[in-house]
């Protein structure tokens, strides 16, 4: 069998030879793509220590679970999955033990999203790249975890409602209701900054 | 406008509803103000979100990072390959059900049996000790047993007044120490007090 060039190698050929028990193509896979698996962790989360802990919890959990990798999706894809899982759980078992603000409960019932007046306009017009989507991250932080993390499974991961449904344990009608009000609460949060922006 | 047609906009523009829910929403939009202005303005959000994230770069070594998941794979699978407790096969869990209790039972039976058989009670015949013997030859001779002994119980004594005397009574006075305990003195010797009169 020829040698595997590892730092030219696809990430299918390190995932083949990584199925087959050896570590350094696993190694490599990881350095690779360590970034985008702690972005998408810290995203959720909100919490670097947890982020950090969380995507290593994912490296581990995928070099067990590697053999069960039929490659029908792309192994970033794979790892993505399984980082998401592990910080939905983590952050379900966060939710149980703080005690809802009176916003969020308001937010959970639904109907504050109706009240929002419709913003038609802009509010990122002629920004950079850069700074809207730094404007877009301070917007997000002010979501609740449940809306946030809707909208950027839709969004980011180009995640369908029922694959999201699945993912956060509740219903299509649910994730609805949630991506409706986190669209909307995103929309008037910029508005809101870039106010801020002109004074 | 209620709230499963601000829904079913939003899911119009996500693409998530069949080709025919889809033009009738699309129909709708175009006649209705208020839903298109509500459409531009998820519009809006979702092409602000197609600017993607803030882009996150780790600082730690590409070593220290993997040292790090290596030591915690390692730490799993040292747990994972810990030698499990043996845990004994349906099989001999019904041994031990079943036979070790039947056997315990059997051989207290054989032990009962045995100890009402006096020792040397069964001898054999003086010929077969000490000699030879060719079973081609010899004829089977059954050992003798003994007759057994008839259990003989005297009969008490029984005067004319038809009472029975003391001495045959009075089988169960043993001499036990009693240290002095009332309970536990020869019945004849006790007295229970009376508990409509306790003086007595």
């Amino acid at each position: 069998m020829p040698r595997l060039d590892i730092k030219n190698a696809s990430d299918d050929q390190l995932v083949r030879a990584a199925q087959r028990g050896r570590t350094e193509p696993y190694e490599e896979l990881v350095y690779r793509h360590r970034d985008k698996i702690f972005a998408r962790a810290f995203s959720m989360l909100r919490n670097e220590d947890e982020a950090m802990d969380l995507s290593q919890e994912a490296w581990v959990k995928g070099w067990q679970r590697l053999k069960q990798f039929k490659r029908d999706a792309s192994f970033t894809t794979w790892m993505t999955r399984i980082v998401i899982n592990l910080c939905l759980d983590h952050l379900r078992k966060r939710k149980r033990r703080a005690t809802d603000s009176l916003e969020q409960i308001e937010e959970e019932g639904g109907g504050v999203e109706r009240r929002m007046p419709v913003e038609t306009f802009n509010p990122t017009e002629n920004m950079e790249r850069t700074e809207l989507r730094a404007e877009i991250d301070r917007a997000m932080d002010k979501l609740s975890y449940e809306h946030r993390t809707v909208l950027l499974l839709h969004e980011f991961e180009g995640m369908e409602y029922k694959e999201i449904a699945k993912s956060m344990h509740c219903s299509i009608g649910t994730v609805m209701s949630r991506l409706f009000y986190a669209r909307r609460k995103l929309a008037s949060l910029l508005i809101s900054l870039k106010k801020e922006r002109q004074r | 406008m209620q709230n499963e047609d601000r829904l079913k906009l939003q899911a119009w523009l996500d693409g998530e509803l069949p080709v025919r829910e889809a033009s009738r929403v699309s129909n709708w939009v175009e006649s209705n103000p208020e839903a298109r202005e509500l459409a531009k303005e998820l519009r809006n959000v979702k092409v602000i979100m197609e600017t993607g994230e803030v882009p996150l770069v780790m600082e730690d070594s590409r070593e220290f990072y993997w040292n790090q998941i290596a030591r915690r794979i390692d730490a799993t699978e040292a747990v994972v390959h810990q030698p499990k407790p043996v845990h004994a096969s349906s099989w001999m869990q019904w041994c031990r059900q079943w036979l070790v209790p039947v056997g315990g039972l059997a051989a207290i039976v054989v032990m009962i049996s045995n100890v009402g058989t006096q020792p040397g009670e069964f001898q054999a015949p003086a010929s077969d000790v000490g000699e030879e013997v060719h079973p081609s030859t010899q004829p089977i001779v059954a050992p003798r047993i003994p007759p057994a002994i008839e259990p003989s119980f005297a009969e008490p004594v029984i005067n004319p007044e038809g009472e029975v005397s003391a001495e045959d009574v009075n089988v169960l006075n043993l001499n036990i120490p009693t240290d002095g305990n009332p309970n536990l003195q020869p019945r004849s010797e006790r007295t229970i007090p009376s508990i409509e009169n306790p003086k007595r």
